[in-house]
């Protein structure tokens, strides 16, 4: 073989590739939930059983969205949520499942989850979570990444887990556009070496590290809190928005992507999820959805005037 | 016992072997033994863990002036400020003199004339514009925390060492600091007024930025100290109330009996919670003036 057949022999395997990813269907669930007090452990035990989420032994870690001191504002992953994710995983046979969570403006991890009723809706919560800002670290090398970054220290305990499960508060962003399962992820690079915020990541381009971060993390299931989320200015300052849902996936993107349509944004115009479609041919329409549909369940997040070119 | 005897015991009890202090009992890093130093230090307890542990701290020094999070990291980021200040008395010259010269080196500069003036045709705020502060990373942007330890950990090595520009980072520190004042009068991290014109202000921000903001009365600080005093009666944290106890005793501010008594969740808490029940101790470094 010479050198220019094996390199059109190259060109044809990655074009190969890329149809391939754009043929497969990621499946996602939408299922409707009315409020924090409905039972959520079924349903969420359910989408892991269609998604056929391998739990029987491992090591589950449950990643939520801590972000501010706030009981009744829609910042935070709830409580019930992070609760009946718990109870479904050890119902299925998992071996442990902690909840980790490094928040990025305030160092107070714990006062924090305690302030938003997590101590009191998790049984031993204390005993079983990890404040990822402070747990000691490797490094981890970036390949091919859509950033500058070459390599992230990151906490042993996120690197130790069997699967990693993204808990995110379904929310508008007044950067990204919108915060779902894969700008969760920015809770697992530790302030104790990046800071309070991680200003490395804005740096690197928000959009970029996340697409980075969801590479980083192949063992990963996702299950969005979208019974009450947050339009507007979110992530923190905007307003509570009923949507009565919860959207789960493994295949993060197309969870996102879902997400997007669900909240009538475009997910073609979210960048770190047409990152992910122009490197691995994904589309974001190449959705199969179970149980309820989109057009079901569609409830307009309010979008700040600067991101109005989001809407779909 | 005292309560400063009571945290000196449980802190001494959380050294690790190797003399240097984790956050929750796993490996040793350099803010909590820098912090743990400090508070030590201002609670007089200076015995031989003191040493150990700046043993720990000194040695890990990097090359270039700075110190890393902790063993694994390569990179020398903002608890540079905490290590040369919990180890003033204890470098020897020339190592000392690397560590202000790194922490200069990685004050935010002030911007060009063209930018400054594109902000103000872009009809952005003054503050928007000020630079001076310092980052947690490398190469990044300036916050309210860094910046504090660096401006304190200068104005302490006014003290040691003769270099001019030192004196006047404090300044450009302090100015930095005030433009990010949040419009209720306290600090949060320190995120621009852009999409967070609103943004309201974290207690234990706005005891830190307090602390390095002594010696000039304004109306600014008037406000920030009144808002602290109200903070201080309704504290978070525990971490909230050792920076709002700090800072409002710097400030000579009179301190009500604290309403409640919140957990210290880690070991730089305690420390944190050492340091304020010492607040008043002529050894502690937060304490250090850091106006002219």
């Amino acid at each position: 073989m010479n050198r220019r057949y094996f390199f059109l022999g190259s060109l044809a395997v990655s074009a190969a590739c890329k149809r391939t990813a754009s043929a497969v269907q990621h499946r996602v669930s939408i299922v409707r939930a009315a409020s924090y007090r409905s039972e959520l452990a079924e349903p969420i035990k359910r989408i892991l059983v269609d998604h056929n989420v391998q739990i029987a032994g491992r090591r589950i870690l449950l990643k939520p969205n801590l972000v501010e001191f706030s009981p009744t504002a829609p910042i935070n992953t709830h409580p019930a949520f992070i609760a009946a994710a718990r109870e479904a995983f050890l119902t299925l046979g998992a071996s442990s499942v902690r909840i980790a969570e490094g928040p990025g403006h305030r160092r107070m991890t714990l006062d924090m989850a305690e302030h938003a009723g997590y101590f009191s809706a998790i049984p031993r919560f204390e005993t079983n979570f990890t404040d990822l800002n402070l747990d000691d670290v490797r490094p981890v090398a970036l390949r091919h990444p859509f950033s500058y970054l070459q390599q992230l220290y990151l906490p042993q305990t996120v690197l130790d887990c069997d699967l990693l499960v993204s808990l995110p508060k379904m929310k508008t962003h007044h950067w990204a556009g919108a915060t779902l399962s894969m700008k969760n992820l920015f809770g697992v690079v530790p302030g104790a070496v990046y800071g309070w915020p991680k200003n490395v990541l804005h740096w690197a381009g928000i959009d970029e590290c996340v697409a980075d971060l969801h590479f980083l993390f192949p063992r990963q299931f996702n299950l969005v809190d979208g019974i009450e989320g947050m339009e507007g200015n979110g992530p923190i300052l905007g307003n509570a928005r009923h949507a009565g849902i919860i959207v789960g996936g493994a295949h993060s993107p197309s969870v996102d992507a879902t997400c997007c349509r669900i909240m009538r944004i475009d997910p073609n115009k979210i960048k770190y999820l047409r990152l992910i479609a122009d490197r691995t041919g994904w589309e974001t329409t190449k959705v199969r959805e179970i149980a309820e549909s989109v057009a079901s369940v569609r409830t307009e997040f309010a979008l700040l005037p600067e991101f109005a070119h989001l809407r779909l | 016992m005292s309560e400063a005897s009571v945290l000196v015991d449980c802190l001494l009890r959380r050294q690790n072997a190797d003399g240097g202090w984790s956050y929750n009992g796993l490996s040793s890093w350099a803010e909590p033994t820098s912090l743990a130093l400090l508070a030590l230090q201002s609670a007089n307890a200076t015995n031989s863990n003191y040493v150990r542990g700046c043993q720990w701290l000194a040695k890990r020094q990097r090359s270039d002036g700075g110190w890393a999070p902790n063993d694994v990291v390569r990179t020398s980021v903002a608890v540079t400020s905490l290590a040369s200040l919990a180890l003033s008395t204890h470098l020897g010259t020339e190592p000392y003199n690397r560590a202000v010269r790194w922490m200069l080196a990685q004050a935010i500069p002030d911007l060009p004339w063209t930018q400054r003036a594109a902000y103000v045709f872009e009809n952005m705020p003054a503050r928007e514009a000020t630079r001076g502060g310092s980052p947690w990373f490398p190469g990044t942007s300036a916050w309210i925390s860094p910046t504090v330890t660096a401006t304190l950990a200068l104005a302490e090595s006014r003290r040691h060492i003769n270099i001019p520009a030192a004196a006047t980072q404090v300044d450009r520190g302090r100015m930095y600091l005030l433009s990010r004042q949040c419009n209720d009068g306290g600090w949060n991290h320190g995120g621009t007024g852009f999409r967070s014109a609103k943004a309201i202000s974290y207690p234990e921000m706005t005891g830190m930025a307090l602390l390095a903001l002594d010696g000039a009365a304004s109306a600014q600080i008037e406000t920030g100290l009144r808002l602290a005093a109200n903070m201080w009666r309704t504290p978070d944290s525990a971490e909230a109330q050792s920076w709002l106890r700090l800072a409002l005793t710097k400030h000579r501010q009179p301190i009500s009996p604290e309403t409640a008594c919140l957990p210290c969740r880690n070991t730089r808490d305690l420390c944190l919670c050492l340091l304020a029940a010492t607040a008043s101790s002529a050894s502690n470094k937060m304490q250090t003036p850091t106006a002219a």
